[in-house]
C-alpha cells in the first residue's frame, strides 16, 4: 500500500499520469475562469472604506478607554483624600461642617431660563410686551403664557461664513469615505457676540465629527440675544449635519432652540 | 433690534483656509503597504480558488470580498511567524467558503445547478464551441461538487487557485508526498464522477 502511495505520488509529481487522468487534467486546467473586469476596483473601493471605518473608530475606542481610566484614577484620588480622617477635620475646621463633601453638580442650564420651543420672528419678539406662549420651563414648571419683557433673540452675524467654517472644518479623511453625521452643540452666545462655552448635546457617533463640530462653533460670531434693551448671553442649540455625498453642500447648519436667561 | 444691541466685539482669527486643503497623506485612509500588496498580489488566486467552490460568479465575488475584510479586520492579529500571507488568506477563504455552504445547506440550496457557467469558457472564438465547453466545464463542476470535502479543497488549489503542489502543501501544510498523493486520487474520483454523471445522462436521454 504505501509502495502503491510513493509510485502514485512520483507520477502525479512527474506529471506522469493515466492518458484518461491526462485528458481530465487538460480539460481541468483550460477552465478559464474570468473575472468581472470591475471587480477589483470595486473591492478595493470597499477595503478603503471599511479601513476608514477602523481608523475612525479606534481612536476613538483607545480616548475613551483612556478618559475612563484616567477619570477612575481622578476619582479614587479624591475619594481617598476626602475619606482620610485629617482631611475632614481640616475643612471641618475651615468651612464648618464640610461644605466641600456636600456639593452638588452644577445644573447643566441656568435654571431660571425660558425654553422657547420654536423660533418665534423678530417682530413678534421685539413686540412690547411680547405674548408668546406656550414656554416651557427648563425647570419642570408646567407650560404657561407669559408676558416677556422686550427681548430679541441672538442671530449669527453671517451664516454662510458660519456653513463655510464648519465646511472647512469637516475632517478630509471621514469626507473621503463617507462618514457623515449630526451633532447637536449647545453653544453660549456671549453677550459681546462671540462664542463662550460649548459643549455636545447629542454627539454623532463619530468623535472625529464631534469635535470638528465644537472647533466650529467656537468661531461663529452672533447679533447678541437682548433682554429689556441689554445685550444678554443666551444658549443657542446648533444641528450641525455633516453630509459627505452632497459635495455642492456638504453640510446644512441650523439653529433652532434659544434659552434666555432672564436673570441676565 | 441690532440698533439697541451693543456692537459685538470681533475676535480677529486668523483664517485657518489651510484646512480645506486635503490633508497631509498620512492621514488618508489607506490600506497599509503590506495588505495592499497581498490585496495585488493574491487576489486574483484566492477569487479562482473561492470560483472554483461555489456555483455562481456573485457567490464567488460575495465570499472573496468577505475573505478580504476579514483579513483586514483580524490585520492586527497576523503573525508572519506562523504562516505567509498566501497561507493565512487562504485559510480565510476556505473557512469562508465553508461558512457559504453551510448558509446555503442551511437553506436547502447547496446543490445548485450549475446551470450558466459563461465566466470559466473564456476564449473560445466561436458561440457553438462556447456552448460546448460551457456543457463540458459545468458536467465537470457538477461531478466536482459530488466529491468528498478533501478532494475538492485539493482541486480547487490546483485548478482553481493555480498553485503547484508545493504551495498547496504549504496552504494544506502537509507535505509534498502527501498532495501529489492527494491529488492523484482526487482526479481518480473525479474521473469515475464524471463517467458516472455520462451514464446516467445517457440513461435518461
Amino acid at each position: 500500500m504505501r509502495e502503491s502511495m510513493r509510485i502514485r505520488a512520483a507520477r502525479t509529481r512527474r506529471g506522469d499520469l493515466s492518458p484518461a487522468l491526462q485528458a481530465l487534467d487538460r480539460d481541468l486546467r483550460a477552465i478559464a475562469i474570468e473575472e468581472r473586469s470591475s471587480f477589483g476596483v470595486e473591492l478595493k473601493a470597499r477595503l478603503l472604506e471599511e479601513c476608514g471605518r477602523i481608523q475612525a473608530a479606534s481612536p476613538r475606542r483607545a480616548s475613551w478607554a483612556r478618559r475612563s481610566v484616567a477619570s477612575g484614577a481622578v476619582i479614587l484620588v479624591v475619594l481617598g483624600i476626602l475619606a482620610a480622617p485629617s482631611t475632614r477635620a481640616g475643612l471641618a475646621w475651615l468651612f464648618g461642617p464640610s461644605p466641600a463633601l456636600e456639593a452638588k453638580d452644577p445644573p447643566p442650564l441656568p435654571a431660571s431660563s425660558i425654553v422657547v420651543t420654536e423660533a418665534f420672528t423678530e417682530a413678534e419678539a421685539a413686540a412690547e410686551p411680547a405674548r408668546v406662549a406656550p414656554y416651557r420651563f427648563a425647570d419642570g414648571a408646567p407650560p404657561r403664557e407669559f408676558l416677556a419683557p422686550r427681548a430679541t433673540l441672538p442671530a449669527l452675524l453671517d451664516p454662510d461664513q458660519a456653513r463655510r467654517v464648519v465646511a472647512r472644518e469637516y475632517p478630509r479623511r471621514l469626507q473621503r469615505v463617507g462618514v457623515g453625521g449630526t451633532v447637536n452643540v449647545l453653544l453660549w452666545a456671549q453677550p459681546d457676540g462671540g462664542a463662550g462655552q460649548a459643549r455636545v448635546a447629542e454627539s454623532s457617533g463619530v468623535e472625529g465629527l464631534d469635535s470638528a463640530a465644537m472647533r466650529a462653533v467656537r468661531s461663529f460670531l452672533f447679533r447678541p440675544a437682548t433682554h429689556g434693551g441689554r445685550p444678554v448671553g443666551t444658549w443657542v442649540q446648533f444641528s450641525i449635519r455633516f453630509r459627505p455625498h452632497a459635495p455642492d453642500s456638504p453640510l446644512d447648519t441650523e439653529y433652532r432652540a434659544f434659552h434666555i436667561p432672564l436673570s441676565n | 433690534m441690532a440698533g439697541t444691541a451693543k456692537q459685538p466685539v470681533r475676535k480677529t482669527r486668523r483664517p485657518r483656509s489651510e484646512t480645506l486643503e486635503p490633508r497631509p497623506s498620512s492621514e488618508a485612509p489607506g490600506l497599509s503597504p503590506d495588505f495592499d500588496a497581498w490585496f495585488r498580489q493574491y487576489r486574483e488566486p484566492v477569487y479562482r480558488y473561492v470560483r472554483f467552490r461555489v456555483a455562481t460568479r456573485e457567490a464567488a465575488e460575495d465570499v472573496t470580498s468577505e475573505v478580504f475584510m476579514k483579513a483586514l479586520r483580524s490585520l492586527k492579529r497576523y503573525d508572519p511567524k506562523r504562516s505567509a500571507p498566501r497561507t493565512w488568506l487562504l485559510r480565510i477563504a476556505r473557512n469562508a467558503v465553508t461558512d457559504h455552504l453551510r448558509a446555503l445547506q442551511r437553506q436547502n440550496a447547496l446543490y445548485v445547478s450549475l446551470d450558466r457557467v459563461p465566466d470559466l469558457v473564456s476564449g473560445c472564438p466561436s458561440p457553438e464551441e462556447r456552448l460546448l465547453r460551457e456543457e463540458q466545464v459545468q458536467g465537470l463542476l457538477n461531478a466536482a461538487a459530488t466529491l468528498r470535502e478533501a478532494d475538492r479543497e485539493v482541486l480547487s488549489l490546483r485548478y482553481g487557485a493555480g498553485f503547484s503542489n508545493v504551495e498547496i502543501a504549504e496552504a494544506l501544510e502537509i507535505s509534498r508526498n502527501a498532495v501529489a498523493v492527494r491529488l492523484h486520487r482526487a482526479l481518480e474520483r473525479l474521473r469515475e464522477a464524471v463517467a458516472r454523471s455520462n451514464k446516467d445522462r445517457g440513461e435518461d436521454s
